[in-house]
């Protein structure tokens, strides 16, 4: 089985980053697909099966917690898992994020590495609800 | 005295580029040369208990180095050389979400904006620079922050 990735961060040099790291790991990868805001976001997911959502919060047009708020509101699109990689260091922010059911949490600097393990656990995650 | 600490902000500076691109950051020596020529510029604002704008400023050639850094590539990858100013912008964004912390608590509520890069123009608004220079692989590297007062 192959999974689809969405890759959300205004940043050019982020999403190249996300896309070499996922490119190295073991994951067997379908589409990785990017999008530069929530907007862009909400129009992939709209049109794509998409297994896991990496985005980030500081974004134009549309940011990341309203991507997710919107999310949370779709009974389809709630059941994406998202995992947060920002420079977002404000705790009441980061609890309202974990409220709104984020699967994980990264602080940008980040580590591929980091990245991978998040991606891994959010997905063996999945899989065990889809199991049981 | 401003809540902006400077210090602070020479902290978050070093940490941030070492841990995100392997550069770091030296102290700068007596009769360095100034940042001039083909220099990228980024700012950002932000609003929390006090509203302002931090910037970023170092030449393109360590710009492109940090970008070569962030991707895992050579300096001469063309995807490095498209990325200096993404790279610089991001830099910032890392650092000023540490700054925000470290100047306003974790428990704090703040809003961070979109960096916007451009190339050097050397004009900030009025208000309290307060920078920090470094050094870094024999390049200078400037860092300012600006206090613009109550947010709006």
């Amino acid at each position: 089985m192959s999974y689809s990735i969405l890759v959300v961060d205004d940043s050019p040099i982020i999403r190249k980053m996300m896309k070499r790291s996922l490119g190295l790991s073991k994951l067997e990868l379908g589409t990785i697909f990017e999008a530069s805001n929530g907007k862009e976001a909400l129009d992939v997911l709209q049109k794509e099966w998409v297994d896991v959502v990496l985005a980030d919060i500081h974004m134009p047009v549309m940011s990341g917690t309203e991507l997710i708020e919107t999310m949370v509101k779709d009974s389809l699109l709630a059941k994406v898992p998202v995992v947060v990689v920002s420079a977002e260091r404000s705790e009441p922010a980061i609890e309202h994020l974990k409220s709104l059911g984020i699967c994980a949490h990264l602080t940008k600097p980040f580590t591929p590495e980091e990245v991978l393990e998040a991606i891994n656990r959010v997905l063996t995650e999945a899989a065990a609800r889809s199991r049981s | 005295m401003s809540r902006l600490s400077r210090e602070a902000l020479a902290n978050v500076t070093r940490s941030v580029l070492e841990t995100a691109v392997f550069l770091f950051c030296d102290d700068v020596p007596m009769g360095a040369e100034p940042l001039k020529g083909d220099v990228i510029e980024a700012v950002i604002r932000f609003e929390a208990a006090t509203s302002g704008q931090i910037a970023l400023r170092l030449p393109r050639n360590l710009g492109l180095e940090a970008a070569a850094n962030l991707l895992g590539v050579e300096a001469d990858d063309p995807d490095a050389q498209e990325s200096a100013m993404a790279a610089v912008a991001e830099l910032l964004n890392m650092i000023s979400g540490s700054a925000l912390k470290e100047w306003f608590g974790a428990q704090a509520r703040w809003s961070l904006g979109v960096p916007a890069t451009a190339e050097f123009l050397g004009r900030l608004p009025t208000g309290r620079p307060q920078s920090v220079a470094f050094v870094v692989d024999e390049s200078p590297l400037e860092i300012e922050v600006v206090e613009l007062g109550a947010p709006t």
